[in-house]
């Protein structure tokens, strides 16, 4: 298949379905917290690798 | 203090709100796409050094997390994943309701079609090559190609429906 053509023929079809998500992706940027999202994930992943004394408690396995 | 690893915090910034997009194209409902791609951007913390192209990564792991919170909430993934059309889809207009007209007419098309051909648009206006999405959802790139042709007519046609209703809505309220 001619992937040029395939793409031509779909040309305008695509520019509106970037249009309506970039819009949607603006959208959403405004919507979510990102920053608190973020902070999320890094907390998540706190008891592995963390620094902080609070999540480093040590549990006696004998008792 | 927690120190992310070097580009992290960029990454997530710029792809965040674009992960959870993907999975709303893909059929997943605003609340669902925004705890998978969270789960899947947690896993990338935990592995970025590891990670080539982390922005397939997140699509390919929010992908399979999201795949499996439907599985358990909704106990119907066979269905789903087998490509019906899933235009009796549980999902409302609620769900959609915080974006412009447009918008949610575009994505409301997405998730009329197949799984399959949803799959594969997502990842194509993602900006991903059609060899890429070939590797990542792993099938042959002529099916790849296939799927992309049958989503952009069915669309294609959709939206000219749609485009016309609206003119001749128009036309009628300039009548009246």
């Amino acid at each position: 298949m001619n992937l040029t053509k395939f793409t031509d023929e779909f040309a305008e079809l695509d520019a509106q379905l970037l249009q309506a998500s970039a819009q949607a992706e603006a959208t959403l940027i405004n919507l979510l917290s990102i920053d608190s999202k973020l902070a999320q994930a890094k907390r998540a992943t706190r008891p592995a690798d963390s620094d902080d004394p609070a999540s480093q408690v040590t549990v006696d396995p004998t008792r | 203090m927690v120190f992310s690893p070097e580009g992290f915090d960029e990454f997530f910034r710029g792809a965040f709100a674009r992960l959870v997009l993907f999975l709303i194209k893909i059929g997943a409902s605003r609340e669902e796409a925004e705890d998978s791609a969270q789960e899947a951007m947690t896993k990338a913390y935990e592995s970025w050094h590891a990670i080539q192209h982390p922005e397939a990564w997140v699509r390919v792991v929010a992908e399979r997390a999201y795949v499996a919170a439907a599985a358990r909430a909704r106990a119907a993934p066979v269905k789903m994943m087998a490509g019906s059309w899933t235009g009796d889809a549980t999902y409302t207009d609620l769900d959609l309701a915080v974006f412009g007209e447009e918008q949610r007419r575009v994505l409301d098309l997405f998730r009329r079609l197949p799984h399959e051909q949803r799959r594969v648009l997502a990842w194509y206006y993602d900006g991903f090559a059609i060899a890429e999405i070939a590797t990542r959802i792993d099938g042959p790139e002529a099916t790849v190609r296939s799927h992309l042709r049958h989503a952009r007519q069915r669309l294609q046609r959709e939206l000219k429906v749609g485009n016309a209703v609206a003119d001749a809505a128009t036309a009628g309220e300039g009548t009246n």
